[in-house]
Formats: C-alpha cells, sequence, structure tokens
C-alpha cells in the first residue's frame, strides 16, 4: 500500500519536473523576443529604469511613429519584400526541376552533381563574397538589386534542390509510369503530377527560402552601397551603429524598428510553422 | 526493340540534364567562377579602383601564416564554435527529449521554441546587446536577482565577457536546428524498445544511454559535422553583436577575412585567407562525402 502510494507520489513528481523543464525551454526560446516587444511600447524614462519592469505600466506607441517619420524603414521593406520574394521565387523555378530529375533518374553525372550540391551548400557566404564583390564591381553590378537577388541563390538554389529532391523522392514512382505510357511528356509530368504532389514541400522550402533571405545580411552590407537600395537587416545595422551603446537613435527606436522588421517573420511562421519544421527535419542545415 | 529503348534513354538522359541545367549554370557561375578567381586573387596585390593586379606570386600565402592575426583568429573561432556546438547539442538533445514526451501543451512549445530562429540575426544583436548591457540590461539585473553576482559583469567590454555572450547567442539563435533534428530522429524509435528496457529494469539514464543516445548518434554526428563548417564561415551574427572585440578578443577568421578584404581593401590578402579557409572546409566535406558514399553503396 505505502509503496503504491510512493509510486504514485513519485509520478507526479517526475511530471512537475516535465512541466517545470517545459515552462522554462519556451521561457528560454522566447523571452528575449517578449523583452524586446515590452521595451518597444516602453517610454524613455522607463526603458532605462533600475530595476526594469517586466510588465510596462504605461504602453505608448510613440516609438514607432518616431522611428517611421525619421528613418526610411517603408523603403527598406519594399526593397527586402522585393529581394526575398525573387530570391524565392527563381530558388523554386530552378531547383524544382533539378530535385526532380536527381530523384527519378540514375544517371553517373546525376548522382555527382547531387554530390557537387551538398558540397557547395556547406561553403559559407564569406568564402565566395571576396571574387563575387570584384566581378560584380567590375560589370557595373556592385549596387543593384537584381545583382542581390542572383547572389542570394548561391544558397538558396543548393538547398532547395536538396530539400525538393528529398520530397520527389517521396512520391511513387507507378504514378509516373502510368503516365509516360498514358503518353504524357516529362514537362506534363512534372507540371500536372508532381508539382501538384509535392505542394507541402514546395511551399516549406519556400518558407525557408523566404525567411533566410529576408535576414540575409552579408551579401546586402557588401553589395548594398547606396542607402536607397538598403534592406531591413542593413538599416537596423546602421541604426544600432558599431559601438556598444548607440549614438543618434536610443534604444526605444531602434526596439521600436526591430519589432516591425521581426513582425513578417513571425507572421510567416505561425503560418507555415508546420511546413518549417518537417523542412528541418528533413536536412535544411544552412540557415 | 533494343534500338527504341536505346532511344528512350537517350531521351530521358537529355531531360534530366534539361532540367538540371538552369540549377548547374548557376553553381558554376556563384561557386566555381569565384573559387578559381579567388585562386588567382590570392597571388596578386588587388587595385579595386583601376581593376588591376600586381602579381607577388606566395607572397600573400606567406604573409598570411606568419602573420599572428590570422592564427589568433583561427583560435578565437574555435573556442567559439566548440562553445557553440556543445550547448546547443546539450540544449538540443534535452529540449528534444522534453518536448519528445507525451505533455499537455507540446505542439504549441514546439512552435515557440522556433522563435530563436525565426529572428532575423541583426534583431537578435539588437536584443541581447540591449540585454547584455553592463548598466540597464536584463541579465546583469536577473543574475543579482538571484544573488549569483554582487557586481554587474561588463559583459561587451571585457574580453572573456564578450566571448561568453557571443557564445551564448549563438547558441540560442540555433539551437532550435538542433532540436527539431533530434525530435524528428526520436520520433522513429519505437515504444516498444522504451518499454521493453522497462520491464527489464533499467532506469531512466540507462535507457538514455543505451537506447536514445546510440539512435540519435548518427544525426548528431552529422549535425555536427553540418554546423562546423556552416559555423566557422559564419560572420553575421558575431560582426553585428561585438564587431569583433573589445580589440579582437572575438575576431573570428570570418570577420577578419571581411576585414581584410572590405574594410582595408585589401582583396588578395582576403582572397588568400578565403581559400585557405576553403580547402580546410573542402578537406572535411570530401572526407565526409567519401564515406556518406560508401555507406550508401553499403546500403544499396
Amino acid at each position: 500500500m505505502i509503496s503504491l502510494l510512493n509510486r504514485c507520489v513519485h509520478k507526479y513528481v517526475i511530471l512537475t519536473i516535465k512541466y517545470i523543464l517545459l515552462v522554462l525551454l519556451v521561457i528560454f526560446s522566447t523571452f528575449p523576443l517578449y523583452w524586446m516587444i515590452v521595451t518597444s511600447f516602453k517610454t524613455v524614462a522607463e526603458i532605462y529604469a533600475y530595476p526594469p519592469s517586466l510588465i510596462p505600466p504605461r504602453i505608448t506607441l510613440t516609438n514607432y511613429s518616431q522611428v517611421l517619420m525619421i528613418t526610411d524603414l517603408g523603403h527598406n521593406f519594399l526593397n527586402s519584400t522585393f529581394v526575398a520574394l525573387g530570391t524565392t521565387v527563381l530558388a523554386i523555378m530552378v531547383s524544382a526541376p533539378c530535385g526532380f530529375s536527381l530523384s527519378r533518374f540514375r544517371f553517373r553525372g546525376l548522382s555527382l552533381l547531387a554530390l557537387l550540391m551538398l558540397y557547395v551548400y556547406m561553403i559559407p557566404g564569406v568564402l565566395i563574397v571576396i571574387p563575387l564583390f570584384v566581378i560584380a564591381y567590375r560589370i557595373g553590378m556592385a549596387d543593384n538589386l537584381y545583382a542581390l537577388i542572383l547572389i542570394n541563390l548561391s544558397f538558396s538554389v543548393p538547398v532547395g534542390t536538396w530539400l525538393l529532391r528529398s520530397y520527389f523522392s517521396g512520391i511513387p514512382r507507378g504514378l509516373e509510369d502510368a503516365a509516360l505510357i498514358d503518353g504524357a511528356t516529362y514537362f506534363q509530368i512534372l507540371h500536372k503530377i508532381m508539382v501538384p504532389l509535392a505542394l507541402p514541400g514546395i511551399v516549406s522550402t519556400a518558407v525557408f527560402t523566404f525567411i533566410v533571405s529576408w535576414n540575409e545580411y552579408l551579401f546586402a552590407l557588401i553589395f548594398m552601397r547606396s542607402a536607397e537600395k538598403w534592406t531591413l537587416p542593413l538599416a537596423l545595422a546602421t541604426m544600432m551603429g558599431s559601438e556598444r551603446d548607440t549614438g543618434f537613435f536610443g534604444w526605444e527606436l531602434i526596439k521600436a524598428a526591430s519589432v516591425l522588421i521581426t513582425v513578417p517573420s513571425l507572421v510567416y511562421m505561425i503560418f507555415a510553422q508546420k511546413a518549417l519544421i518537417s523542412g528541418m527535419g528533413s536536412g535544411a542545415v544552412k540557415g | 526493340m533494343s534500338q527504341a529503348l536505346r532511344k528512350r534513354v537517350t531521351s530521358e538522359k537529355l531531360i534530366a540534364y534539361l532540367f538540371a541545367l538552369p540549377a548547374i549554370v548557376i553553381v558554376l557561375t556563384l561557386y566555381g567562377y569565384p573559387i578559381v578567381r579567388a585562386f588567382i586573387l590570392g597571388f596578386y596585390k588587388w587595385n579595386m579602383l583601376a581593376n588591376t593586379g600586381k602579381f607577388l606570386g606566395l607572397k600573400n600565402y606567406l604573409h598570411v601564416l606568419q602573420d599572428y592575426d590570422f592564427w589568433h583568429a583561427a583560435a578565437i573561432t574555435l573556442i567559439w564554435v566548440g562553445g557553440v556546438l556543445v550547448l546547443q547539442i546539450l540544449l538540443g538533445i534535452g529540449g528534444a527529449l522534453l518536448l519528445n514526451e507525451p505533455l499537455w501543451g507540446r505542439n504549441i512549445a514546439r512552435g515557440l521554441v522556433m522563435f530563436p530562429w525565426v529572428v532575423p540575426t541583426v534583431v537578435a544583436a539588437v536584443i541581447f546587446r540591449f540585454m547584455f548591457n553592463d548598466v540597464f540590461g536584463f541579465v546583469n539585473y536577473a543574475l543579482r536577482q538571484m544573488g549569483m553576482i554582487k557586481q554587474p559583469i561588463l559583459w561587451l567590454s571585457t574580453p572573456h565577457g564578450a566571448m561568453i555572450a557571443i557564445i551564448l547567442i549563438t547558441a540560442w539563435k540555433w539551437f532550435p536546428f538542433f532540436l527539431i533534428m533530434f525530435l524528428s530522429r526520436l520520433q522513429t524509435i519505437s515504444k516498444e524498445l522504451y518499454d521493453a528496457a522497462k520491464i527489464d529494469g533499467a532506469n531512466f539514464w540507462k535507457r538514455f544511454m543505451y537506447i536514445t543516445l546510440p539512435m540519435l548518434m548518427p544525426v548528431i554526428l552529422i549535425a555536427l559535422l553540418f554546423r562546423t563548417i556552416w559555423l566557422i564561415g559564419k560572420f553575421d551574427i558575431v560582426w553585428l553583436f561585438t564587431h569583433g572585440g573589445p580589440g579582437n578578443s572575438t575576431t573570428t577568421l570570418a570577420l577578419y577575412i571581411y576585414m581584410q578584404a572590405f574594410e582595408r581593401y585589401k582583396m588578395g590578402i582576403g582572397a588568400s585567407i578565403a581559400f585557405i579557409n576553403l580547402s580546410f572546409v573542402s578537406l572535411i566535406v570530401i572526407t565526409y562525402l567519401y564515406f556518406y558514399q560508401r555507406a550508401e553503396e553499403r546500403l544499396s
């Protein structure tokens, strides 16, 4: 009897510990974000107050209206959207046929190509950016949003191909053979059978590519020299400055800008969470 | 018949390569050509404005290999990558085990732990520069409240503080990656294995050591390999958070390459460091791909 009671208590103690750990894990992951959002709604005096208040006593929107007034974030937003969308669309258009080809045909050259894709996908951007900049500078493409899209393909195409290959491999071959016997061409098969069936995979690859290009900083820093071409990460990094404490822009403005920049990714994330997690689980390892 | 078959194979081959062509062109333009160019650039003293170079032979490479700052950056990279990976593996395994338990709210938690990854890197740098501020930052406040420190820690203005902070925030930003990879592996382990072990009287620790860990090992190794290579070239988080400082105490190789090439405009030196780095990375990758292919052949 006592041992049964003991066991019962033991079980609940363990369960409680698990829930405590779960809460800690969630706080660990989300608190910094919460802190940023809360700070962006605080008054200046409140931000530098000690001890800091976990829940602000007063909420103000002045930080937002001010930051939108004195900076060009709207313009940067358009640039970022253009680059991220352009990269995503082009990357999918290029990697879908390649992924299909790699998953369906067995030729020696193709398996070499698959290995090559895996290899370049591990080469960090900072290693290819110097020659790319020298070339772009020479042909007058150094300060150009289209060039940035093109360079973003360097990480999105290998990832996309690799991810889509695994999605296409999951589609049974029988469907395709049946269509071939019925006289369909490969373009029809890709267009009418494969793409609709692999749509969840394509969406998850697109989400992945979009978020990574939205957040991309290094290429934008090196290539986008004039301020009207800046993407959001560049604009925010410039606001923050290189020093430990900020100069011209106070923390309240920087925080408001940060929230504005994060919102699209968060919205995207909430809608596409499942796709994103499955994409990561299947081995997207860059980004 | 055999002729028809041959024709079919030829046309299949054509289709296969046609489909792959755009991707091949992109990879060759964005990797093949730049790598050859970086190799050549490494032998020159390059003048960006005139777009001409003076041939130096191996001088850039000799200069880099004798440069104290290069080896310092390499050591910094090693410490940073090592620290981040250890933390991420621990957080990843712990988090994955927890989120694999049948707990209430597990699905919401799975979404919430993805947040660090979704936050743009530059925003993460903003958040943590604020939180690690020595005067009004939340980290010092929390540590003080818990009674762990008496004096505020000067996170960003001391070499050790900056290194610890940058390791912590990098681990935070990308641990979801490990977590999700481990979690999707854990979900494939059959429950019967654990039930059998329980009947045999294995406690939690033993079940972890003899079932979970061996099952996770292949994924851990792959994740480690990919992340090591990826972190060696990682630029943005460190640059945005510390700018390599104070002094050069957090200047990793990626930052060092950037500073040489784009702040001092020594493209030749930058390219030669990038090439040394690339050879090192390639060596790891090719060794890995060799074993990967052999393993795949053995399976099929």
